[in-house]
């Protein structure tokens, strides 16, 4: 089985918003463009972004029966709202949970998504939860239970599903991929699309004195449904991806040599607080719009 | 046995005293409904603007206050005073509305300043003014003559609730029953005191218009949603605290609002409910003459 893009369509009737959207999807990757990360806190400033190509919403905020009015706004302006869940737990060693992954498809149908996505990690083993995000081993073994849980999730998905690797602050002792073989491995296992974090590629190798470019060149380019950029800073010779400072010019160059390769469908700026005016925002995302040579959405 | 009081039958004078009672009542709701109308406006309303229609001069002048301290133009020095703040940036003037550019010259030349009298400094005052009349001007807000004619309007109920009374008293001398009538004077007593009682509109229909849709383009600016205000910047914040009150002076900067008892001082309330789209009700009042704006005290004196 494979998890592509119209996997469990038919069970019931969707909305026509969102048969328009799939057969904008199937077979290719929705284009997305330029976007921010909707949060409350920015809400006013997202819907007043005139060419917003799309948004992403954090799944766990949105309650399917009631989402916030904002986000429909822009789904009926025509603006993408990809849910994005970080409770899943798809890497965990126990199924996901059911109600989660109808909880996410339950966003997906009310926001229109073209599709949504999801962390490779898990938040939760044996009961005991995390509270945050964990890296997941690359080992044969983890690799397996990742796929039967994907696969547990797209079969109930309406849209298709992207993946997003988490920063890993460790390495497992025992890996039996490296990072690329372990992404393009799962990819191809489940067919489901890569969510790419530049900030975080960028952060990786850096501080790891390694070269960031040298992992997109062993990446499946072509499976980036978009990627996420955020801004970080320095602290005792460490780069912090903290989403709370501003886009540093070392990962516009990375984007930069992304694009060069093969320009993602979308790209997204995620802001996760001390927000600045809406004047500096609006200048990352045009210098954003710039380096993939889109058009600005401001 | 005596004739019917004033030659009309119990029964046929109550079913015409309640049918005038109510066909006076629709027409009533009728004329105060084309008196609040107001005309057909159709401009964009400053933040200063709205919170005008929903508060008054003081609740304006927190407004602007508000965008003024998200500036760091003004801080407060001590207990419920507000000063330019120490180390105020050069203010580049004119600043982006009147209001701003009067409120940073009325502390310039005093130093600081009550919060409670900043809507009556002269020059604050004189914009305010200018700003309700221009309101009024644009069919936003009623003028004083619309406000009187819409208090006049329960006169008809009330000639009504007279003729009542003095059937009452004589039916009473001539023995009559009028159980009836009792009940319809009731009813009608607490019809005309409610209309009586009820709040003089400052906004009218186009003015109301204009707050629900600055109402929903507010929307994200409900300290609920912990708006990002800085991003939002100045005429953002003077928005917040037009819609949502001293809620929002609390989520735009804390300490500064408590030093300054800017909700206290000036009235502004924490709802943003409906109940706002009238006058400041009768704290508004309250706070100093300058409160009321221009017509303002008629209607709290019901």
């Amino acid at each position: 089985m494979t998890a592509g893009p119209g996997t469990g369509i038919g069970r019931r009737p969707m909305p026509v918003v969102l048969r328009r959207r799939m057969r904008r999807v199937r077979g290719m990757i929705a284009e997305l463009g330029v976007g921010i990360g909707w949060r409350p806190e920015i809400a006013g400033f997202v819907a007043e972004l005139p060419g917003l190509g799309f948004t992403e919403v954090i799944a766990e905020s949105v309650h399917p029966d009631r989402p916030w009015p904002g986000l429909l706004e822009l789904r009926d302006r025509g603006v993408a709202v990809v849910p994005h869940g970080v409770r899943l737990s798809l890497g965990g060693a126990e199924p996901v949970d059911p109600a989660r992954v109808a909880h996410l498809a339950g966003c997906a149908e009310a926001l229109g998504a073209p599709l949504v996505s999801e962390h490779i990690a898990f938040v939760r083993a044996g009961g005991l939860e995390a509270g945050h995000l964990l890296p997941v081993p690359r080992t044969r073994e983890a690799l397996d239970a990742l796929t039967a849980n994907i696969r547990r999730t797209t079969a109930e998905l309406p849209v298709p599903l992207a993946v997003e690797p988490i920063a890993a602050l460790f390495d497992w002792p025992d890996a039996e991929y490296d990072e690329a073989d372990f992404l393009t491995e799962l990819l191809d296992r489940t067919g489901v699309l890569l969510l790419l974090d530049v900030a975080n590629v960028y952060a990786n190798a850096r501080n790891r004195g390694a070269d960031p470019t040298a992992l997109l060149d062993r990446l499946p380019l072509e499976r980036i449904a978009y990627v996420h950029l955020a801004g970080g800073s320095e602290h005792d010779g460490f780069y912090h991806d903290t989403h709370t400072d501003p886009l540093p010019a070392g990962v516009l160059a990375l984007t930069a040599e992304l694009c060069a390769r093969r320009r993602p469908p979308g790209l997204l700026l995620e802001r996760d607080g001390r927000y600045p005016p809406a004047a500096e925002l609006r200048a990352e995302l045009d210098a954003l719009a710039a380096t993939a040579g889109l058009p600005a959405i401001t | 046995m005596e004739g019917d009081t004033w030659g009309i039958s119990g029964p046929a004078f109550i079913a015409g005293f309640a049918a005038a009672g109510a066909v006076l009542f629709v027409v009533t709701l009728a004329l105060r409904f084309l008196l609040r109308r107001g005309r057909s406006a159709s401009r964009e309303l400053h933040p200063y603007e709205i919170a005008y229609l929903i508060g008054g001069a003081s609740r304006a002048t927190a407004a602007a206050l508000a965008g003024l301290r998200l500036m760091g133009l003004i801080a407060s020095p001590a207990r419920g005073r507000v000063a330019l703040a120490p180390a105020a940036p050069a203010v580049r003037a004119p600043l982006d509305n009147p209001l701003d550019d009067a409120l940073v010259a009325a502390l310039r030349r005093k130093g600081s300043a009550r919060v409670n009298t900043v809507p009556a400094v002269p020059e604050v005052r004189q914009v305010l003014d200018g700003l309700a009349a221009g309101l009024e001007r644009d069919g936003y807000a009623l003028g004083s003559r619309e406000r009187s004619a819409l208090r006049w309007t329960v006169l008809p109920l009330l000639t009504l609730f007279a003729i009542g009374v003095a059937r009452l008293v004589a039916g009473l001398s001539n023995d009559r029953p009028v159980l009836f009538l009792v009940i319809a004077l009731v009813v009608l007593a607490v019809v005309v005191l409610g209309l009586l009682l009820a709040p003089t509109p400052r906004a009218s229909g186009a003015g109301r218009r204009a707050l629900r849709d600055a109402r929903r383009r507010g929307e994200s600016l409900n300290p609920a949603m912990s708006p990002a205000w800085a991003t939002y910047g100045p005429s953002g914040a003077a928005l917040g605290v037009a819609l949502y009150g001293g809620l929002a002076l609390s989520s735009i900067d804390p300490d500064f609002a408590t030093q300054a008892e800017i909700q206290r001082n000036l009235a502004v309330g924490d709802s943003g409910g409906s109940s706002s789209y009238y006058g400041g009700g009768t704290s508004s009042c309250g706070g100093g003459g300058g409160g009321c704006g221009g017509g303002g005290g008629g209607g709290c004196g019901g």
